[in-house]
């Protein structure tokens, strides 16, 4: 203890003459020592020179300031370019289509290592399986059952002993034609003389609509309108998104229409904004079809639907036939716009 | 309570719509976050407005026009919605207090209650007859829109069983005061990371989302370990900068750190739609970031590539000759952060 501080205050000394050597050979304005730490390794674009490891650092600190207004101006800026698509038709980006569809969440064990559930993704809808793994890292597992539950009522579901195949936990639960909503995925096991229970939140579908077919695309106006063809088996506020690709895979545009539908065969029309089909000359997949019944009042829980196609071909259109004009913007998005404005010109 | 009472009473209730008006003209509404003590004590009726009111007690409820009070053992899609939302939507639109245009102030999960409310209240209210509010932007503090992993934990935790990390059980006390039990989690499972980024994920209308975030830890940096990157104690960054998926990141950007200092950062690429990270700093804890006390410098989130770019910035000079490290860095702040509270220069700004 007594080396260590002996240590320190030596170290310290040693800094305050280097400084006092460093600053009267060289003064520095508004230099400020800040604290005394080694650069990360984890930081990028940092070179970092071999050094002596017990060399001191210092760091020179610099302040330039900014007005908070310069900064509402910028996202004044960014929030106009969104409004020059419609809301219904926004470019999607490579990036977009990286987000996972389920985030692993660790739970970490007493003694080391930790376990996880992982589904395969968040949303399942009929008929297909609930597909996960149960993650061990670390430790040995024995005994160990999964169990479903209604995550609202509370209600037990499905439950069912779990063996490993190859080393591996992995689920597969056929389900019940009556389960529906957000479900609670349960897992029970032993391990180091102790039990636990672990759980996640999914959510199992009963589609109360489908997409069946694509029907011909036409233009109107800026927008190339794809009508898709819905069987609706429960009347509603509905949301469809899509999005829609190249064919040769080149993201384009991410679409969305609401509309209120009846019970039966309806069509609801999609919209692409000249601007985000970029001259693209060929034939158009539609994908990732996501049908919302939205919760008509408060208290009612979303209900969705399914596609009976992972994607439909839509084709070629002469983009040129659509007219320039610009994207609509409500008055509502223009307030906004004028509210960022305002804040960014510091009134 | 005689007529001539009750009609400065109204009067008084009809100017209060009118006459705080905190941000850019605009009125403000108030959705506060999670509250751990709801769990045990399951509140009710005036007493989740007591603490609503408590809540925001500091700074923002003088500056306010209406709270959207609700208890944390309830979810936010149902009893949320159903009972302490709607009546709020009701009321404010009967009165026209957003007729003309309102800003959402929220903190923690009051983002995500928010995000709920502007996906639906339009479609709930023109389905209930009524005049959809204009929200014309929100002002997210520490938001919890993208779920926070300590809610994922603490769940587990109340599950049961003897085989978590003690670790871990003694973060999740000091954020939750007492462990919960698996009857009590309420809207601890809408927080959970991936349940949180399904529930209105991309609402339809386009509200700017403008964040605020801390990266300082109310607990002595014991939740840290559990929360990916740079966290304020509660919430990670993909949380509170909106960013598209859950990761751990530094900063909400790839150029600043939180406290300021300009250089490359682990930092959030994609944003959830509308969403746009404005301030943060290193000095703001989860709870801070509402409050009127001036923690320390604040720094712009939103930098431009060209700001950099005209910057000469130096990193890691070693200098042979003296045998010293010197870093010459530069700490962007925002002017006015060493006199104001977080809170009081987003208000100052607007007024």
């Amino acid at each position: 203890m007594k080396r260590a501080h002996l240590f320190l205050v030596g170290v310290t000394l040693a800094a305050a003459a280097g400084l006092a050597w460093y600053f009267f050979t060289k003064p520095t304005a508004e230099t400020e020592i800040v604290k005394a730490k080694q650069p990360t390794a984890n930081v990028p674009n940092t070179p970092t020179p071999v050094s002596p490891a017990e060399a001191p650092i210092v760091e020179q600190k610099q302040q330039e300031q900014v007005e908070l207004s310069e900064q509402f101006s910028l996202v004044a800026s960014a929030y106009a370019a969104e409004l020059e698509t419609p809301s219904y038709s926004q470019p999607l980006l490579a990036a977009d289509l990286n987000v996972p569809e389920f985030v692993p969440q660790q739970v970490p064990i007493e003694g080391g290592g930790s376990v996880a559930i992982v589904p395969s993704k968040y949303r399942f809808h009929a008929p297909s399986h609930i597909q996960a793994e149960l993650v061990a890292t670390g430790i040995t597992l024995s005994e160990v059952s999964v169990s479903l539950r209604n995550e609202w009522s509370g209600e037990a579901l499905w439950q069912q002993p779990l063996q490993a195949q190859d080393g591996r936990w992995l689920i597969d639960i056929i389900p019940d034609k009556n389960w529906d909503g957000q479900l609670e995925l349960a897992v029970d096991f032993r391990s180091r003389g102790d039990s636990q229970t672990l759980r996640t939140g999914i959510e199992y579908s009963q589609p109360v609509a489908w997409v069946l077919a694509v029907d011909d695309s036409f233009g109107e106006g800026a927008d190339l309108v794809i009508p898709l063809q819905l069987d609706v088996l429960i009347a509603g506020d509905y949301r469809v998104r899509a999005q829609l690709f190249t064919d040769t895979g080149q993201p384009l545009a991410a679409l969305v229409q609401e509309k209120k539908l009846s019970q039966g065969k309806q069509t609801i029309d999609m919209k692409a904004y000249k601007s985000v089909l970029q001259q693209h000359s060929g034939d158009f997949v539609l994908k990732a079809l996501f049908v919302e019944k939205r919760p008509s009042k408060p208290g009612d829980l979303t209900r969705y639907g399914a596609s009976k196609q992972v994607e439909f071909p839509v084709s070629a259109f002469a983009i040129g036939q659509l007219s320039d004009e610009p994207a609509a913007v409500s008055a509502e998005e223009l307030q906004r716009l004028e509210f960022l404005q305002q804040m960014g010109s510091g009134q | 309570m005689n007529k001539l009472t009750k009609g400065i009473v109204g009067l008084a209730m009809a100017a209060s719509w009118q006459s705080l008006a905190a941000v850019g003209g605009y009125p403000v509404v108030l959705v506060h976050g999670f509250q751990p003590q709801n769990l045990a004590d399951k509140p009710t009726g005036a007493k989740v407005s007591q603490n609503g009111a408590n809540y925001w007690s500091e700074y923002w409820a003088s500056r306010a026009d209406v709270r959207i009070d609700w208890p944390s053992q309830e979810r936010i899609a149902g009893k949320i919605a159903s009972d302490y939302v709607w009546p709020k939507l009701q009321q404010m639109s009967q009165s026209q207090l957003c007729k003309n245009g309102c800003v959402f102030v929220t903190h923690s999960t009051g983002d995500l209650v928010t995000r709920y409310i502007i996906d639906n209240q339009s479609l709930w209210l023109r389905n209930a007859g009524m005049a959809p509010l204009n929200i014309v932007a929100t002002f997210d503090f520490s938001g919890a829109g993208g779920g926070s992993e300590l809610a994922d934990l603490a769940v587990n935790v109340a599950t049961g069983g003897g085989l978590i990390d003690l670790t871990l059980r003694a973060a999740l006390s000091l954020w939750l005061g007492e462990l919960p039990n698996a009857n009590n989690v309420g809207v601890l499972n809408d927080l959970r990371v991936n349940s949180a980024r399904q529930l209105a994920k991309a609402p339809s209308s386009r509200v700017p989302r403008l964040r605020y975030i801390g990266s300082k830890s109310d607990f002595l940096n014991a939740t840290s370990p559990f929360l990916p990157g740079n966290d304020d104690g509660v919430v990670a960054p993909h949380s509170s900068c909106g960013a598209a998926s859950a990761a751990s990141f530094d900063s909400c950007s790839k150029s600043i750190a939180t406290d300021g200092k300009i250089t490359s950062q682990a930092g959030v690429s994609s944003l959830m739609p509308y969403h746009y990270p404005l301030l943060m700093s290193a000095a703001y804890s989860h709870s801070s970031t509402i409050g009127n006390q001036v923690k320390g410098d604040v720094t712009a989130a939103n930098a431009s590539a060209t700001y950099l770019n005209n910057k000469a910035i130096r990193f890691n000079t070693y200098d042979e000759k003296r045998g010293w490290w010197v870093f010459s860095s530069t700490y962007r702040v925002v002017a006015g952060s060493n006199n104001s509270s977080m809170s009081d220069l987003v208000v100052k700004a607007a007024n």
